[in-house]
């Protein structure tokens, strides 16, 4: 009989993220390599948090290249040379990345990664909601395209009508994001290991990896 | 979902930074791409707007 002695020790790890911020795609992508290729890949945890960068966005969709060429008074052609770079970066590790893509509000968004995460899949429920948005379908924020992402995911379909049709779990995207600052978090992605090593940003594979056997030599060595 | 963050804590997050890594920043409402990685940059600066305000 196993005792708790014996019992195999396990790794936390928790990303803050937002749907629409491309490093949070690229770095959660980048960490699910690392978590595959360690040897402790089946005693990790994976946990996904919700940190909502920008609550102005209109609940319609706009152009992401107009919207940040007007926030921020840069030339079209500009925003369109910066997301390219991004493009290339994302397309060269395997992800689909259209600079020509729907920006909208992310809190109902957020809201159902929440709903996944009491399910248990609240990470697979923010990447396919991220992977909706970056490869620009037009409808990405659509409430049928939510319910139907959730509903892959196997949440059933009237509690994804109930988050969606209320503010239920508004109140846990807020208390993610408050959490994640009063960690150091100063934007996203935010990974936290075992609770004890925090990586602002999308780093490399190599240093995920090297990160996850630091924090478990911390947590269990 | 269970706040393993907190139940695995044991005093100060270690904060590892690394130049090369890309982030979204909610304040300035930038996203600031690696500094090491110049072909991701659309011009001179380091940094690139995100999606916040």
């Amino acid at each position: 009989m196993e005792t708790a002695a014996q019992a195999p020790t396990r790794l936390s790890i928790d990303v803050w993220s937002d749907i629409v911020c491309p490093f949070c795609y690229l770095g959660e992508h980048r960490l699910s390599q690392a978590i595959a290729r360690s040897p402790h890949a089946d005693r990790i945890d994976l946990s996904i948090r919700t940190f909502q960068l920008d609550p102005s966005l209109p609940a319609s969709p706009i152009a992401t290249l107009d919207h940040l060429s007007a926030t921020h008074g840069i030339p079209a052609a500009q925003a369109r040379a910066m997301e390219s770079g991004l493009a290339r970066q994302a397309r060269s590790e395997g992800l689909a990345y259209e600079v020509d893509r729907p920006a909208a509000n992310t809190l109902d968004m957020l809201r159902l990664v929440q709903l996944g995460n009491v399910h248990g899949v609240g990470w697979e429920v923010m990447r396919d909601l991220q992977a909706e948005v970056f490869s620009a379908n037009p409808d990405a924020y659509a409430p049928a395209t939510l319910a139907r992402v959730a509903e892959k995911r196997g949440i059933p379909a009237a509690e994804i009508r109930a988050v969606l049709d209320s503010d239920k779990y508004a109140d846990v995207v807020r208390a993610d994001h408050e959490q994640a600052v009063r960690l150091g978090a100063r934007g996203v992605p935010f990974t936290v290991l075992g609770g004890r090593l925090g990586i602002p940003g999308a780093v490399e594979v190599d240093q995920f990896l090297a990160a996850i056997d630091q924090a478990w030599e911390q947590v269990n060595g | 979902m269970a706040d393993t963050t907190t139940e695995q804590t044991a005093g100060p997050l270690q904060l590892l930074e690394s130049g090369a890594a890309g982030y979204c920043d909610p304040v300035t409402g930038l996203c600031v791409l690696p500094a090491a990685v110049p072909e991701l940059r659309g011009d001179p600066e380091t940094t690139t707007p995100g999606h916040a305000e």
